[in-house]
């Protein structure tokens, strides 16, 4: 059961200090700082979620370290750059608790991730307003019902796991997006419901120990119920064909909503074969052990 | 069953623009006393003590009947389990309310009345629904209705809506369609044409042609993915009893409502149901002087129990789809006809939708299952 909330904060060793009991995600920008952020939690009385390395550059370019095993780490790279140089550090890369961020603006960059799902490393496709969505469609196929081994690409893979008829369920959290889930630290320790807090009124605290009182404000319980105003205010989102997964999650990313609409609407059938597909995978009883003797 | 139609009140906090109970002239605003609340479910008790294979439902209706306020159904369920002891098992309560005046102080009750999911109605398209007689205030009414969906969900009620289809409900009935399913995940909405019977100074009334062009633009998308819209009608029922043969009806088309239904005003005047009273008609006299059997046996009652025989012998004789409809609601037979001894327009619709969506898009052909026995002599 995962603790409520979980925070986001950028490395900074005083705010971590100051929290207690807490699961934290600790947002480096440099590679360098993954051992110090590491230690940090380690020795403050909280427990690490895991590493985000904001890497302004292509995959390729990032030297993996050895001591970076064990350390769940989420790298946000623009690209994956070249793969042959990639792989020369792939036997590391494989024995690290890794998932690889990279955005799905075009095709190739959706067969970039195809690629390094194929070699076993998690990943996430980030949405952003220059996705391509036919590309996006393609991987989200070969994620979901593709035959050959490979590991979980995101968000789909949350996505189709969590897809219940009888209850909807964000995927925000995939990209620590999701208010009921984790709230957002700054370096001055104010605290905000969503990753793109930046004007003040976007924060709910300015004192990161005021925290008890959180799900209470007005401000919470709007953020956690955001999508509802696609009802009230109605627009694109709530006539979609696809809302029953992404629930306006793209809302704000996306401007020509006929393209995100098309996908997801798209990734509703495929989700529901996935999951027809999982049921029928389940073990079947062996119905001559419900005789055999206790 | 028995299903009773409990008024708790006329008044309404919305003017919803099709609506003529919150437009008759002689409103009873007035809601219904703890005496007739008690007389209820004496009455109710007697019945079902009377017969152990007798069941009842309690159909709390208004107006709003959440205006009653949190007492009102405190007090109701006091009573059923003080005056019903034995037989309360065998009562259902169900609640149709628009759920703007719902807080988390009706819940309690509500569960003790055994009440975990409720009815509601909806309409996305300003100016329909609302406060305001004059100008309906669209926007107060969906916060005031999100917020009741909110308290329901956190409660772990369920809920179901009726969407009455306009004349603004046809520029886009596959958005509509959408919209209704998306608000909760199992989307359980019901489409009904609206059912206009003086002036229509909103231009909102629709033929049932279009009622049936409505219906069959959404019916393709409902038939491919019903799996993932199980609650949605009238396609599930109209599946159920088609290709099921469930054979469950509601109770315009059941052709039976004669011996199962029965409307409580709130000053306890009993009528065969809302619309029946709200029009004068089928007066059943007052709950204070009839049982239960009484009411059901109430000569009034008589052109409605000989309805079944006219229509099969004279305007529904041919028809194939007789045992799907029974040619409607009485009371809309009235409404066209001023007799209750005819169909109603709207078995056009209903036929005009088999005939061309339903059958053609499932490729399933309805005969019912009179039709298809061997004739005598064959």
């Amino acid at each position: 059961m995962m603790a409520w909330p979980h925070f986001v904060l950028p490395f900074e060793p005083s705010l971590i200090a100051e929290l207690r009991d807490r699961d934290l995600v600790v947002v480096v920008e440099s590679p360098d700082e993954i051992r110090a952020a590491v230690a940090a939690v380690r020795a403050s009385d909280n427990r690490l979620d895991c590493i985000v390395l904001r890497w302004q550059q292509p995959l390729d370019a990032l030297e993996f370290a050895e001591d970076w095993a064990g350390v769940p780490l989420v790298v946000e790279a623009v690209s994956l750059g070249k793969l042959h140089r990639l792989s020369e550090q792939l036997d590391l890369i494989r024995r690290l608790e890794l998932r690889v961020d990279l955005p799905l603006a075009s095709a190739a960059q959706a067969v970039n991730v195809q690629m390094l799902a194929s070699l076993g490393i998690p990943c996430r496709a980030v949405f952003g307003e220059k996705t391509d969505w036919d590309a996006a469609t393609d991987l989200m196929t070969y994620a979901l019902l593709g035959r050959c081994a490979h590991a979980p690409i995101e968000p789909f893979a949350f996505i189709a796991e969590h897809f219940d008829q009888d209850r909807y369920r964000g995927w925000g959290e995939v990209s620590f997006d999701q208010p009921d889930r984790y709230l957002h630290v700054d370096r001055q320790g104010r605290v905000a419901l969503f990753p793109s807090a930046s004007s003040p009124s976007a924060f709910l605290h300015k004192d990161l120990r005021r925290l008890d009182d959180v799900t209470t404000l007005p401000a919470y319980q709007a953020a956690v119920e955001r999508w509802r105003r696609h009802f009230l205010h109605p627009d694109d989102c709530a006539r979609c064909p696809g809302w029953k997964l992404c629930r306006g999650q793209l809302a704000e990313t996306v401007e020509d909503k006929s393209t995100c609409s098309a996908f997801f609407s798209e990734m509703l059938d495929v989700a529901e074969q996935y999951q027809t597909q999982q049921r029928s995978r389940e073990p079947k009883r062996n119905k001559w052990l419900r005789s055999s003797p206790k | 069953m028995v299903a009773i139609i409990a008024k708790v009140t006329e008044a309404c906090n919305s003017y919803c623009a099709y609506c003529d109970v919150v437009t008759k002239p002689h409103q009873q605003t007035a809601t219904m006393t703890g005496a007739v609340l008690e007389c209820l479910y004496q009455r109710v008790n007697d019945y079902l003590a009377e017969d152990r294979r007798r069941s009842c439902e309690i159909i709390w209706h208004g107006g709003e009947p959440l205006l009653a306020g949190v007492e009102f159904y405190t007090t109701a369920a006091e009573l059923c389990e003080k005056l019903c002891p034995t037989t309360r098992h065998r009562i259902n309560h169900s609640l149709q309310t628009n759920l703007t005046q719902l807080t988390g102080a009706f819940i309690a009750p509500l569960r003790r009345l055994g009440i975990t999911s409720v009815g509601t109605s909806y309409d996305p398209i300003t100016g329909i629904r609302g406060p305001g007689r004059e100008r309906r205030r669209s926007g107060v009414y969906n916060h005031q209705f999100m917020r009741g969906v909110r308290i329901l969900e956190q409660a772990g009620f369920g809920w179901g809506l009726i969407y009455v289809v306009t004349r603004q409900s046809l520029a886009d009935p596959v958005g509509l369609f959408y919209f209704l399913t998306n608000l909760s995940p199992r989307g359980s909405v019901m489409f009904n044409p609206v059912l206009l019977y003086g002036d229509d100074p909103l231009n909102l009334a629709i033929t049932p042609e279009e009622y049936v062009d409505f219906l069959g633009a959404i019916f393709p998308i409902w038939w491919k993915h019903r799996e993932r819209y199980p609650h949605c009608s009238p396609f599930k029922s109209l599946t159920d009893n088609i290709v099921h043969r469930s054979q469950v009806f509601s109770c315009g088309d059941a052709g039976r409502c004669h011996g199962t239904h029965l409307n409580v005003a709130p000053d306890g005047a009993v009528s065969q149901c809302g619309r029946s009273a709200d029009w004068k008609l089928l007066d059943y006299g007052s709950l204070f002087d009839h049982s239960i059997v009484e009411i059901l046996a109430h000569p009034e009652r008589e052109p409605l129990r000989q309805r079944d025989a006219v229509l099969a012998s004279s305007e529904c004789a041919d028809c194939r789809f007789w045992t799907l409809c029974h040619g409607g609601c009485p009371l809309d037979a009235w409404a066209d006809q001023k007799s209750f001894h005819h169909k109603t327009a709207w078995c056009e619709a209903k036929r005009g939708f088999i005939e061309k969506y339903f059958e053609p898009i499932t490729g399933v052909r309805y005969e019912s299952a009179e039709n298809s026995l061997p004739k005598p002599g064959c």
